[in-house]
């Protein structure tokens, strides 16, 4: 590759920042994540009258001074959990200037730091129509380089099948946990199916929608033939002011289309331009949504 | 709105073709996307896939089309015509000499003729022309046709020539040429101005501002002190100073400087000519707007002697009148002597006749007598009362004769061969008998002139002029002048056998055979013509010259005849005229062209 997917100094920036979840995570592994255990960390919960048979190490003796009562100081146990990375690898997402496709790898990779750095496990599938390949679940930030060569390694190729492909990737196993789809939304089956199935999986989805500026403004004008990337078809028009405006228009009932779904459903909805910095996608987008904080 | 040639509107079908053109080019400019999803929807609003759809708001393909069609408008060639019906037109055009004046540059000929030219450019299909040339005769040149191509190769095959024009004669033809069609239109093309009072009629005036002199005339006298010869300069321009020069065959014997007030004629005398000279030439050096006057000429060159063989035993009257005559060669001889009779051009025979007439020479007989082979001889008689005999093709003979007053003793009686006229007679039988038989010609006086008082008469010299005249007549007769574009008689000698004339050019007309001999007509060349006559051992030269009809042509300024009773002067008319609208279209089409590029340029 021949742009290094991400710097040192905006990994160091990263290292501050953790992936939030709206879900109470379960697992076995102790982790950085709250769950509904409540045990040894330092985060306080609750008090509780002292029973026989608990901890005595936990009794509030600052409390029992106050109120002669024994009273013990539950903390909740912090859990790790496994934070999927979706990448959309069609052929349709190596397009564009910048590449939609090195800007999701970018992305993928942060996300992937962020979740590596706050003890996540963390995993990534690259999708077309199928699991076109899948990185093992990982841990601990001495992985991330091993996570980043797998995604620098992906290929953008096939068409896009984004529903199927999500329902038949089987590393998702039965607890909760964060998914996040780095996609063009431009999908053979749509992605409607694919996130509801996620979300029986009890997966906190995000769908981070990269564009590149040139779908967002077609810069072409009179008569082009427009050649699908991914060979579906190929179609003859004239693009005047009226097409323009036509395809404006389709592109916005498309983006709010989307913005509804994801609202309904209750998954974070990220639009993005592939022109803005992977910087900006972090600190600003994903920050302002509450996914990353 | 009427179109010239609507032919031209064919050129519509260019406006579909362009259409066409655009369908098929549709030139797409591939371009890879990541997904065809947002444009199918967009599609679906704007239904911008089909065809003509591709064409709105397509500038360049509207400027295109306008610009075909302003063309197609332009080729039509539209007109604005305050009549719009169609005329039908005779031209007259001018092709006489005063038409090679360059007055008018690049001469008044090619001026008429880029006029007419116009005209027919203008030339509605519906209309037709027809072109009359004039010189000394008028002759039709094209003969309505509507063919545009056809009119100008007949126009352009004509040339102006050196006769005079004979607008009489034209305009009668165009009369008779336009009375055949309804709406005809009579147009003539000339450098003098000619009135109609018929709006049908305009004449077109090709003139400038012209300065012509012109030789009118050249003549010589021969008398013991040589030759001298006279020569009329005449200047209808402004007074000038002009160098007149003399040539003798070619070469130069003087150079004058004359002085000619405007519109007058000077005499030019010249001595010191040659004895032996033949063609004299009188030459005005000065340039002036029409060449082809400024030269004269006069032959000198006296014809060989005419042989007559005059068998008589003696006749004063007949020998002092043949006297006259310094041009012949008059050998007398008796009846007893006369035995060798040829090589002679005139036979005359005074009381007698042989038996065989020779054959190669003309004859005048008096008082035929004894067997012969052209007529019976009868009785003798005393005539009556002599009387001319009216209705004669040789009445010219009897010219200044009043036969009445002649009184005749005795005279015989002679049956009428077929060939002769009567010139006189009494009230029954002839007494002057003449014509011609073959290449012979021949007058018998049945009578012996000592019988009558003819002699006695004053008449009686014309009498015998007249006929000797016409007996032995030059080859060409050079007491009239002859005038380009003229028929000139030629008179072959009995015996020629054969007639050439050579043009001053140089080139060579054969006139005989065949038999009779026609009149000489292509005499358009000024100069000198020589008459070449052979035979089988022997061959004769005359001459002849040919003028410039300068008295109608020269006079550069001359006005054209009336042919009205009260004349209207059109003159500079200019014919009616119809405006052509495909100037402003081909400007209209340059602009469109012009924006078309600039939008091009700026890629609407």
């Amino acid at each position: 590759m021949a742009q290094t997917l991400l710097e040192q100094d905006f990994l160091n920036k990263l290292e501050r920042l953790s992936l939030s979840t709206r879900m109470m995570v379960k697992g076995d592994a102790g982790g950085n994540r709250k769950s509904h255990a409540k045990g040894s960390s330092v985060e306080f919960s609750d008090f509780k009258e002292y029973v026989p048979g608990d901890d005595f190490r936990h009794i509030d003796w600052n409390a029992y001074a106050r109120f002669e009562r024994l009273f013990l100081k539950l903390f909740t146990e912090e859990r790790e959990t496994v934070v999927t990375v979706f990448l959309d690898c069609s052929k349709s997402m190596d397009w564009g200037e910048p590449n939609k496709g090195f800007f999701a790898k970018q992305i993928a990779a942060a996300l992937v730091y962020i979740a590596l750095s706050n003890f996540d496990r963390t995993a990534v599938a690259a999708l077309n129509q199928r699991v076109q390949i899948s990185m093992p679940i990982l841990s601990g930030k001495q992985s991330f380089w091993r996570a980043l060569k797998f995604i620098d390694g992906i290929d953008f190729n096939g068409k896009t099948g984004l529903s199927g492909a999500i329902k038949s990737y089987e590393g998702l196993g039965s607890r909760s946990g964060i998914s996040i789809i780095l996609t063009d939304l431009f999908s053979e089956d749509g992605y409607k199916e694919g996130i509801k199935y996620l979300q029986y999986k009890k997966q906190d989805t995000t769908i981070i929608h990269i564009m590149a500026p040139q779908e967002m403004e077609p810069p072409w004008q009179d008569s082009v033939r427009l050649l699908d990337i991914e060979g579906y078809e190929y179609r003859d028009i004239t693009i005047k002011q009226d097409v323009l405006s036509a395809y404006k228009k389709a592109l916005d009932d498309f983006l709010s289309d989307n913005r509804r779904f994801c609202y309904e459903r209750g998954v974070h909805y990220i639009p993005v331009s592939s022109a803005v910095g992977v910087d900006r996608v972090i600190f600003d987008s994903l920050f302002a949504t509450g996914v990353v904080r | 709105m009427n179109f010239i040639n609507p032919w031209g509107l064919l050129f519509g079908l260019s406006i579909p073709a362009i259409i066409l053109l655009y369908l098929l080019k549709q030139q797409h400019e591939d371009v890879e996307v990541s997904s065809t999803f947002l444009w199918r929807m967009a599609l679906k609003d704007v239904q911008a896939s089909q065809p003509w759809q591709r064409l709105k708001r397509n500038l360049l393909l509207l400027l295109q089309l306008l610009a075909a069609a302003v063309i197609t408008l332009m080729i039509a060639r539209p007109y604005l015509a305050s009549e719009a019906q169609g005329y039908d037109y005779v031209i007259i055009l001018d092709v006489s000499a005063s038409m090679q004046a360059v007055d008018v540059k690049p001469s008044r000929f090619d001026k008429a003729k880029d006029e007419i030219n116009k005209l027919i450019d203008g030339l509605l299909p519906q209309e037709h022309m027809s072109i009359v040339a004039v010189d000394s005769k008028a002759r039709i040149a094209a003969n309505w046709s509507s063919d545009r191509a056809a009119l100008k190769e007949a126009l352009n095959s004509l040339k102006p020539v050196n006769a005079a024009d004979n607008m009489d004669d034209a305009v009668s033809l165009a009369q008779a040429m336009a009375k055949e069609r309804a709406n005809a239109r009579i147009y003539i093309y000339s450098d003098k101005p000619y009135g109609f009072d018929d709006k049908a009629y305009q004449s077109v005036v090709i003139c400038g501002d012209p300065v012509n002199r012109a030789v009118t005339g050249v003549s010589y006298t021969a008398s013991d002190d040589g030759i001298a010869v006279l020569s009329k300069i005449i200047n209808f321009s402004d007074d000038a100073a002009l160098s007149v020069e003399c040539l003798a065959d070619g070469k130069t014997i003087d150079v004058k400087e004359v002085n000619i007030p405007s519109g007058k004629t000077a005499d030019v005398y010249w001595d010191d000519i040659p004895d032996n000279a033949g063609i004299i030439e009188i030459r005005i050096l000065n340039e002036d707007d029409l060449m082809v006057d400024n030269a004269g000429w006069v032959t000198i060159r006296a014809a060989d002697k005419a042989k007559v063989l005059l068998v008589t035993q003696r006749n004063v009257f007949l020998e002092k009148a043949l006297s006259l005559r310094n041009d012949i060669d008059v050998l007398k001889t008796t009846y007893d002597e006369a035995d060798d009779m040829r090589g002679y051009r005139l036979y005359i025979f005074d009381g007698y006749m042989p038996a065989e007439t020779p054959k190669d020479g003309n004859m005048i007989i008096f008082n035929p007598k004894g067997e012969n082979d052209l007529f019976k001889i009868g009785e003798t008689y005393k005539p009556g009362n002599i009387k001319a005999r009216d209705m004669s093709a040789y009445a010219d003979i009897m010219q200044y004769v009043r036969p009445e007053g002649f009184h005749i003793a005795k005279a015989v009686h002679i049956e009428t061969p077929p060939w002769v006229d009567v010139l006189f007679g009494d009230e029954t039988n002839p007494l002057m008998l003449i014509g011609q038989q073959d290449t012979r010609r021949i007058a018998v006086f049945p009578f012996d002139i000592h019988d009558s008082d003819i002699p006695l008469k004053v008449d009686f010299p014309i009498l015998m002029q007249n006929i000797l005249a016409w007996m032995l007549p030059p080859v060409v007769n050079s007491d009239v002048q002859i005038y380009a574009g003229m028929d000139v008689d030629i008179n072959p000698l009995p015996q020629a056998e054969y007639v050439d004339v050579i043009a001053p050019s140089g080139t060579t007309a054969a006139l005989m055979p065949p038999f009779p001999i026609a009149p000489f007509a292509n005499t358009d060349e000024v100069g000198v013509y020589t008459v070449e006559q052979r035979w089988s051992d022997g061959s004769a030269k005359g001459y002849f010259t040919v003028a410039i009809p300068v008295e109608q042509e020269s006079d550069l300024t001359a006005q054209g005849k009336s042919y009205a009773q009260a004349p209207s002067r059109q003159t500079d008319a200019k014919p009616a005229s119809r405006t052509e609208l495909w100037p402003y279209l081909a400007w209209i089409a340059l602009s469109i062209v012009l924006i078309e590029w600039q939008v091009y340029q700026r890629g609407y």
